[in-house]
């Protein structure tokens, strides 16, 4: 079919299409990764991201873009993972800005949708690296920019924008030497190219397949009603505890305010105002639409307040005793129950029951279970957040793939004053951890300590490699084991210990570190923790050496020293 | 006006040499341990480590894991000392241990009226200089100074009370093991979680507790720490001395500090001298205490 414009509908196929051809191809992506490791997950990542997308559109059945875009494009900022991921739902906010004012659009529009697609995701990108998703998805928009006319068909400008997405996919070897020297493309950019694939397929007139969203839909919004819920959760003599969990849509009405003027904060105020007393605020405006997330004992003043703005779309009042009974097989939020009231809570991501344990013990407040080959979402990070009743949450992502997903949330989220500080690895964080101390009571204080922390640590892996390969003219076999420090392969060798003592003296200045902390995965035998106790108090005897049983996979070790 | 004796105990780092050059006498307490054959052993903590076991000795077994025990100044080394002083005519001034850390000096007060009823026209003055270790022995210095300058007991007591919270201590240890087994520092429980590498910063506080004022990562970067702090809170130090009481540093250690507190602090003399028994039974080898005059302390431990 040749489509002269794209309606809602036919906007809507096209990314179920995109989505359904990167998950058929979400395997190939993950496997391009830089290291010989098997903890590539950009085409997960990815798939979650679009398919979160996809769920908060999935009962809407128009034809208008106006009615698709906004829910499209809050769903998948919500379910946004992983760094590609993020970039990746910037770009859909950016193309669902542009067309959600329209009914339908023709090529023309679509290429002015898509340059806002570009604008806004390199304006949430801190320093934009190119050889990436953002440079080919800038480079496929530009080019089909100066091919599309008014003569243009919506099918035109997606062949231009394929065609040169695919060669800008292949030009991104060049542009970033890790690419080049692990002899890979980036993996961010073939994920992008999978979803505009999807796309022609479906302008191609192929049928559009639903039955792959099962997993979307259970990764959907949290916004979304649940089925089962238990009445005999609160009886007729329970206390209202918990308050109400309200939520609702707003049209900003003309009649009540000026609408260009109109600030979010305004109804942010009202919310943690005395009258109400709100917590967990989430509160979002984009042009007339505001949509709010509040917990409140009184939620009727909430509306009343609300239609000083204007009328309600749509409304959701839960009371939380019976939603908080459906949370408590929630591990990952098993601290929910007891509502404490913070000043300051820490929020950090981690796996093996090792290191969740210690960072409990230190005081993390709540756990996200997650980590590299499992990158939580923007969504998880607010549930997270939600969990807490805290003025202030410091956030510790501890991978560098996690942190724009944490700092997406950081932005949505109004309950708490939200800061993420860049940890990019769990050694990193036990460090930071460690300095924890709350008596300055500020907050500049106390996070500046947790910076100071971590730019004093280096942090090292120890893995196996998965294939035969050089990387920083390291030549490495595979099952070599392998050792990461601070982001770079340094040493490989068949000897797991070797690699460690090997890796520990690349360390810059390792004759002036005191402190080393070592994490050991669960393939760590005590037999081999004394020997590595015994070599490192030979090879380096002025470090003080703790050691930890992590329990992590894939990383036998994971160290810090400082 | 009468002489007087000016006495300070076990926890005031005065060495036999210092002692004997500012004529100060001194109250033992006791400490004790398990030795390694199960037998209870205890001691005099004495200043001249004459007990039968050498300073290195002592906290050589606190750093494999041997928890001491301390006792307080009891009644009869009360009589005895201050009873010799008494006998000869002269008035007794007590610069005890920092009443935070151990009730010797409520137990001299309550014999205070025993003392100058027995010895009648004579006067027995106590001073909580809320200061341990070289802090403590500062005071009993400056005491001594005073007194050859023709000083009345009245007036020394007057200016240490106005002065103790001048008498600054910046200590760090080691290791936890020692501090978390004795239990007698003050911080919040977070500040002493099971971490590895991170060295508290001890001072004394304005109630006389040990407290932990912060904490740094590190050997190096806690020393260096204390440096920074020294400097900041010396009083004129060019014509101060500094004092350190040491727990069997390693020499690297305290040459660094030194080194650094030469060069950075400048002050008119810096002296080491061997930590006593009693706090350094509960902080563990390695303990290093600057001890100077400098601003008054204000901070008070949670």
């Amino acid at each position: 079919m040749v489509l002269k414009t794209l309606n809602g509908k036919d906007f809507k196929s096209l990314v179920v299409s995109g989505a359904k051809c990167l998950r058929d191809n979400m395997d190939e992506v993950n496997n391009l990764n830089v290291f010989p490791v098997p903890d590539g997950d950009t085409g997960t990542n990815m798939c979650h991201t679009i398919e979160g997308g996809i769920a908060a559109v999935m009962g809407i059945d128009s034809e208008l873009l106006s009615d698709i875009c906004k829910p499209l494009s809050s769903g998948m900022l919500l379910g946004a993972r992983g760094n590609s991921g993020v970039i990746l739902s910037q770009i859909f906010r950016g193309i669902c800005k542009g067309l959600q004012s329209k009914k339908q659009v023709n090529a023309v529009d679509l290429v002015k949708a898509y340059e806002l697609g570009v604008k806004q995701a390199y304006g949430a990108v801190v320093t934009p690296v190119e050889g990436t998703i953002l440079t080919v998805f800038r480079e496929a928009t530009e080019y089909a920019a100066s091919k599309v006319d008014f003569t243009s068909s919506i099918n035109d400008f997606f062949h231009y924008h394929l065609e040169e997405a695919v060669r800008s996919l292949n030009n991104t070897i060049n542009l970033l030497p890790v690419l080049k020297e692990a002899g890979v493309i980036d993996s961010g950019g073939a994920g992008y190219v999978y979803i505009v694939k999807g796309f022609i397929k479906y302008l191609e007139g192929e049928e559009v397949d639903f039955s792959f969203l099962d997993v979307a839909s259970k990764s959907g919004s949290s916004l979304s009603q649940s089925a089962d819920v238990d009445f005999n959760a609160f009886g007729p003599d329970d206390e209202l505890k918990f308050g109400y969990c309200t939520e609702f849509i707003l049209r900003l009405q003309n009649s009540k305010v000026d609408i260009e003027k109109f600030d979010i904060q305004d109804v942010i105020d009202i919310l943690n105002g005395d009258d109400i007393k709100g917590d967990s605020i989430v509160a979002l405006s984009d042009d007339s639409v505001v949509k709010v997330h509040v917990h409140t004992k009184d939620p009727g003043k909430v509306l009343d307040h609300m239609r000083k703005f204007g009328e309600f779309l749509t409304i959701k009042i839960e009371n939380m005793a019976l939603q908080h009974n459906e949370q408590i097989g929630d591990s990952e939020l098993e601290e929910v129950r007891s509502r404490e009231h913070y000043k300051y809570a820490l929020v950090a991501v981690a796996s093996g029951e090792g290191i969740k344990q210690q960072f409990k013990e230190f005081g993390v407040n709540v756990i996200i279970d997650g980590g590299q080959s499992m990158n939580p979402s923007t969504e998880d990070f607010i549930k997270a957040f939600k969990s807490l009743d805290a003025e202030n949450i410091i956030v510790f992502p501890n991978n560098k793939n996690i942190i724009m997903a944490a700092k997406q949330a950081a932005t949505l989220y109004k309950g708490s004053n939200v800061v993420v500080i860049n940890s990019t690895s769990i050694p990193q964080c036990y460090s930071a951890l460690t300095m924890l101390d709350y008596s300055s009571d500020d907050l500049t204080i106390i996070v500046g300590n947790f910076k100071q922390a971590i730019d004093n640590v280096s942090s090292g892996e120890i893995t196996t490699s998965i294939r035969r390969t050089t990387v920083n003219k390291v030549i490495i076999n595979k099952g070599d084991y392998i050792g990461i420090l601070d982001g770079k392969l340094l040493v490989a060798s068949r000897n797991r210990l070797y690699a460690f003592r090997r890796l520990l003296s690349k360390v810059k200045g390792i004759k002036q570190k005191e402190v080393l902390i070592v994490i050991c995965g669960k393939n760590v035998t005590e037999k081999e923790k004394e020997k590595l106790q015994e070599q490192i108090s030979f090879y380096f005897p002025y470090l003080e050496m703790g050691i930890i049983d992590g329990g992590q996979d894939i990383y036998d070790y994971l160290f810090s020293v400082e | 006006m009468a002489k007087f004796a000016i006495i300070g105990d076990s926890t005031c780092d005065l060495t036999p040499a210092l002692r004997k050059e500012h004529d100060i006498d001194y109250c033992r307490m006791m400490v004790s341990w398990q030795t390694k054959d199960k037998k209870e052993r205890e001691v005099y903590a004495s200043l001249d480590w004459d007990q039968g076991i050498s300073h290195k000795e002592y906290f050589d077994m606190l750093a494999e894991g041997t928890r001491v025990f301390t006792s307080q100044v009891s009644e009869q080394e009360f009589d005895a000392v201050f009873g010799r002083h008494l006998e000869k005519g002269e008035d007794v001034l007590y610069i005890s241990c920092s009443g935070a850390l151990s009730a010797s000096v409520q137990l001299a007060k309550k014999l205070q009226p025993k003392y100058e009823q027995k010895f009648p026209g004579r006067k027995v003055i106590i001073v909580d200089p809320l200061n341990s270790c070289m802090g403590q022995g500062m005071m009993l210095l400056k005491a001594a100074e005073m007194r050859i300058d023709g000083k009345s007991i009245e007036e020394v007591r007057d200016y240490l009370e106005e002065h103790k919270l001048e008498y600054n201590q910046l200590a760090t240890v080691e290791n936890l093991n020692t501090l978390k087994m004795a239990g007698r520092v003050k911080a919040s429980t977070a500040f002493f979680g099971n971490v590895f590498g991170v060295k508290p910063i001890l001072i004394s506080d304005a109630k006389g507790n040990n407290f932990a004022v912060e904490k740094q990562k590190g050997r190096r970067n806690a020393l260096l720490r204390v440096v920074a702090m020294a400097k900041e809170l010396a009083v004129e130090p060019e014509k101060n001395v500094c004092w350190i009481s040491d727990a069997e540093c390693k020499p690297e250690d305290l040459e660094l500090l030194v080194s650094n507190l030469k060069s950075e602090v400048k002050f008119k003399e810096i002296n080491v001298v061997p930590m006593g028994p009693i706090i350094g039974g509960t902080t563990g080898k390695g303990t290093v205490g600057v001890f100077f005059f400098g601003k008054k302390v204000e901070v008070v431990g949670e």
